[in-house]
């Protein structure tokens, strides 16, 4: 899977606002807000990749628990998928 | 000058038409670059039929509704001038300058700024703002252009500003937007200022993001920057005077007591 379009992720702060650039057929509106987390798996996917891929990454670079992880990266795929925003 | 090529001022920079339909002319009259001026020219736009027929591809611009209801369809002027500010909208952001859909209004030296979706009732704002500061003008009742000049916020009038045509060739420091929000009914009006996470989803859904994507990175820039400098506030606001009140004494400058005597 990789992510569909050129993302810009701009730094509140606090969060990060991900902001999807389309294409000139397909002008993207809609923003989501992420963690850093979130925005590490947005950076994954600008290559293809997996799920698994995406895990062995996670796991090698935080502590939490594989399964923890796992659901995590479930959540943000399946966000991305909800707004359009993957290719698969 | 012929009425199908000219040059005007906007937001500083000079632009240069040359266009199908001399409508376009007289809607930028306030703008033109008087006198003779060599000038460099900042933006160049040359409008073609094709351009026009893009402006009519677009979903919810090809008819309007007649005081009678019936559907009316525009004429090509009007789309030759979308497309003019459509073309100089995609440039303006390398002269560090974006177009932020919004009603901007003057009021003791500074700019108050009402952005939302269509019909949530900038407008409606916007003449409560008139009737309740007389004094106040409006820079630009639906399309102006933010500028950041030395790290401050200006907003500036165009002669793209909606139905009302409510546009001053002027600018003026922004220093509050608000974000307008319908209340329920028997609810308050109540404001509450955004931290930038918050206020930054609002004001890109406002703001015009060009199609070429080096252009469009540096407009997310420069809207993180209006963001930083200007208070941006949460204002669900009922239409009455007492909510304008709310909203100004809010955004205005503190008075500074050290200074008095």
């Amino acid at each position: 899977m990789k992510i569909k379009y050129e993302v810009e992720f701009v730094d509140t702060g606090e969060e990060f606002i991900c902001v999807p650039l389309g294409d000139k057929e397909n002008h993207v509106s809609g923003v989501l807000k992420m963690n850093q987390g979130a925005k590490e798996i947005v950076e994954l996917l600008k290559d293809d990749t997996s799920e698994t891929c995406m895990l062995d990454y996670l796991e090698s670079k935080y502590d939490n628990d594989t399964q923890v992880l796992k659901q995590y990266i479930q959540s943000v795929v399946e966000t991305l998928r909800k707004n359009g925003l993957l290719d698969e | 000058m012929i009425e199908n090529a000219f040059r005007m001022v906007l937001a500083d920079r000079i632009i240069e038409i040359h266009c199908i339909h001399n409508a376009l002319y007289r809607k930028c009259k306030d703008y033109l670059l008087s006198g003779y001026d060599n000038k460099k020219t900042d933006i160049l736009v040359t409008l073609h039929n094709e351009d026009i027929v893009y402006e009519k591809s677009k979903p919810f611009t090809t008819k309007t509704k007649t005081k009678n209801g019936e559907s009316d369809s525009l004429d090509d002027a009007y789309y030759e001038s979308l497309a003019a500010y459509r073309k100089i909208c995609e440039i303006m952001p390398s002269f560090n300058t974006f177009l932020m859909h919004g009603s901007v209004i003057a009021y003791n030296g500074w700019g108050y700024m009402f952005i939302a979706p269509s019909g949530v009732g900038k407008t409606t704002r916007t003449r409560l703002w008139l009737n309740e500061y007389p004094k106040s003008i409006v820079i630009n009742g639906d399309k102006p252009l933010l500028s950041i000049v030395n790290e401050h916020v200006y907003a500036y009038g165009t002669p793209w500003s909606g139905k009302e045509n409510w546009n001053t060739n002027t600018s003026i420091q922004l220093r509050a937007i608000f974000v307008l929000e319908r209340t329920h009914d028997d609810e308050e009006s109540s404001i509450q200022e955004l931290r930038l996470s918050e206020a930054y989803p609002y004001l890109i859904s406002q703001t015009y993001l060009p199609f070429d994507k080096f252009t469009m990175r540096k407009t997310l820039t420069l809207l993180k920057t209006v963001g930083e400098r200007v208070k941006v506030y949460l204002f669900r606001s009922t239409y009455d005077s007492k909510s304008i009140r709310l909203a100004y004494e809010t955004a205005k400058p503190k008075e500074n007591y050290s200074t008095r005597i």
